[in-house]
């Protein structure tokens, strides 16, 4: 995933599904902000000044924290294991804020995270005093309630295993999410409630696809071949004509290339049982694709952008295609064992 | 000093939370108040001599939400 793709789903899902979880505290406190102005009788000018406070606040501390997610990531190697199961709580983390959203049962309330008594204490009795501080502070504060698709990043941010990768990476995200917090902070009194609603039940909607999209990468990344893309070209097969994979002579060592769309070439055959090695150079591949990953064999191997390395395994002495991806399992190819 | 229960209606995100305990904290007589969005209750610790469980509701009621009294 490159940083472009980062900033267009922060823009889009971002800043949707994080300005439900967090959105609420900032109109709150400008709310408030602006009852304590019409009670002066001071509202004079627009409010964009304390939301861009607010959202700098935001972004410096995301920056920070994604530079500490990638140092955490360059620390430690996390297995295909700890990924699944992260990506795993990502997802009902995700379903959970949309279903409670949509008010489906009570239950859902408790996936929404709501911030300490104290901090909320603090906030108010600072925006009294001070408003830039006080919003300032909300935005940096945001860090400690984070919605899902920023968790989403955060894991990006630690698979990266590098800190000024980490700190790219959630930069670029809060960037995106925040034309969409700028313009509910601004129209905060002028959006109506119904409308809020419906912005709301459309955000959901898109969370819950979201976590699909989620969920079927993690399931590709336990192994299985039965993610929504082979089950649906299964169907097609079956209804209609398909050409069977390329027939390929089996090989012994293959070179791929990573590149920020994927893998390069992500087909390859190899003989059952063999032992096979691959060559992997990346060129631009940020993000997950620097973590070749064949789970179902349990290997992976890290390369670094600019860099090669070579990944040595041996084909499972069953037929039939793998599937090798990213540690995410986003961008995915197949090695077909004969 | 007291403490009562108040059953919230109409509360559908956590910052709802927030626009309830503003106002009552900043009640005469309010030591406390804490809003729990998931239970949607508001627990207030109070001082009955300054103010009353009615006048609770009523600023809740101000808020924009429904209170009902837990005894």
């Amino acid at each position: 995933m490159n940083l472009w793709a980062i900033f267009i789903t922060g823009l889009t899902v971002g800043g949707l599904s994080c300005m439900v979880v967090q959105g609420g505290l900032l109109t709150a406190t400008i709310a408030q902000r602006e009852q304590e102005k019409l009670k002066k009788r001071t509202l004079t000018t627009g409010n964009s000044l304390p939301i861009l406070m607010f959202l700098l606040a935001k972004l410096f501390a995301y920056t920070i924290l994604g530079f500490v997610l990638g140092s955490l990531g360059a620390a430690f190697t996390w297995s295909i294991t700890a990924t699944v199961i992260m990506q795993l709580v990502v997802v009902v983390f995700m379903v959970g804020t949309a279903l409670n959203i949509l008010n489906v049962h009570p239950v859902f309330r408790y996936f929404v995270i709501q911030p300490p008594h104290f901090l909320t204490r603090i906030i108010r009795k600072k925006s009294k005093s001070d408003d830039f501080f006080a919003l300032a502070l909300l935005g940096a504060f945001t860090v400690a309630i984070p919605c899902g698709a920023t968790q989403a990043m955060m894991a990006l941010a630690i698979a990266s295993g590098n800190p000024l990768m980490g700190a790219a990476i959630l930069f670029v995200f809060i960037l995106g999410t925040s034309p969409v917090f700028f313009l509910l902070g601004y129209f905060t009194t002028k959006l109506g409630d119904t409308l809020q609603q419906k912005f709301m039940k459309f955000a959901a909607v898109v969370i819950i696809l979201l976590a699909i999209f989620n969920a079927n990468n993690t399931l590709a990344l336990t192994g299985s071949n039965f993610t929504l893309e082979n089950i649906a070209n299964g169907f097609y097969c079956t209804v209609s004509y398909c050409n069977d994979l390329p027939i390929q002579t089996p090989v012994s060592s293959a070179a791929i290339t990573i590149e920020d769309s994927g893998y390069l070439p992500n087909h390859l055959t190899v003989k059952a049982g063999s032992p096979v090695t691959i060559q992997l150079k990346n060129n631009n591949g940020t993000g997950c694709t620097q973590s070749f990953t064949i789970p179902s064999l349990g290997v992976q191997k890290v390369v670094p952008v600019g860099s090669t390395g070579t990944l040595t395994f041996t084909a499972p002495q069953k037929a039939g295609p793998i599937a090798f991806m990213c540690s995410m399992g986003m961008y995915r190819g197949t090695i077909n064992v004969i | 000093m007291k403490k009562v229960t108040l059953k919230i209606t109409g509360m559908d995100c956590v910052s709802c939370a927030f626009n309830i305990d503003g106002p009552l904290e900043d009640a005469d007589g309010v030591k406390e108040s804490k809003t729990n969005y998931a239970k949607q209750v508001t627990e207030v610790t109070y001082d009955e001599a300054s103010i009353t469980k009615q006048q609770l509701a009523a600023i809740v009621k101000g808020a924009g939400y429904i209170a009902t009294l837990v005894e």
